[in-house]
């Protein structure tokens, strides 16, 4: 079926969307903790201390470094 | 004189669609940037952003089989993973493959890549990107399945997801 040209992105625009906001809706819309939890989580751009720890460039907090380092320390 | 004045308003409207078009995948580009930003910025974790990689629909392909058997997730992917994917086959069930020309940010990188060499290689006539002729591309398309299967069967049999750089750099 052919549809106006500027119908076209308003409707894939309006089903994309929309089937994201029901999803929202729904409760589904989880873009954390779903591979693995949160609270170990280090893939920041980071420093290894000294004492094993990894000092985060953004932010001021170093935790206990427990994953596998990040892009950029290699 | 008629077909001269029946054509510009028609080729205008054309030219207007394809600038939509730019406009939205510029949008999605932007906010594929934004995000990549705000997660190497704020960092992971609860106080911080996610990646890119929880908007990828690709990601809800690896991660179905362990969602459907074991109604867990392979790592760094997560239900917006789904999400995305369900509302990509949406739009691929009702409009083809308008998705990859209008929304993917890689189709849209790789979209002004070979715009680029066009142009660094002489516009109309320029000898990038190439185009195959018909009879070596119709097999080469074939490639693509084949790289589906090899994800698929990888998220089948690996824990961890096979397109995931950090983890393959390690």
């Amino acid at each position: 079926m052919r549809i106006n040209k500027f119908l076209f992105p308003l409707i894939l625009l309006v089903i994309f969307l929309g089937v994201i906001a029901l999803g929202m809706a729904a409760g589904y819309w989880q873009t954390k903790g779903g591979g693995y939890g949160q609270e170990h989580e280090s893939l920041t751009p980071a420093a290894i201390l000294t004492d094993g720890r990894a000092q985060r460039w953004a932010g001021t907090e170093a935790r206990p470094y427990q994953r596998e380092p990040s892009l950029w320390q290699l | 004189m008629a077909t001269i004045t029946k054509t510009r308003p028609k080729k205008r409207k054309a030219l207007q669609a394809v600038a939509l078009r730019r406009i939205i995948q510029a949008a999605f580009v932007a906010f594929a940037l934004f995000a990549g930003a705000r997660h190497l910025w704020l960092g992971s974790g609860p106080a911080g952003a996610p990646s890119f990689d929880a908007y990828c629909p690709f990601g809800g392909v690896e991660t179905l089989f362990q969602f459907i058997t074991a109604g867990a997730f392979v790592r760094k992917l997560h239900p917006s993973n789904l999400v995305v994917l369900a509302a990509t086959l949406a739009t691929a069930l009702l409009m083809g493959r308008a998705f990859c020309g209008w929304i993917c940010p890689l189709g849209t990188v790789q979209e002004w890549l070979a715009q680029l060499a066009q142009k660094l290689t002489g516009g109309r006539k320029a000898w990038l990107p190439i185009q195959p002729p018909p009879a070596v591309d119709r097999p080469l398309r074939v490639l693509k399945y084949a790289v589906l299967g090899w994800v698929l069967w990888s998220s089948i049999s690996a824990v961890v997801p096979p397109l995931e750089p950090s983890f393959t750099l390690n």
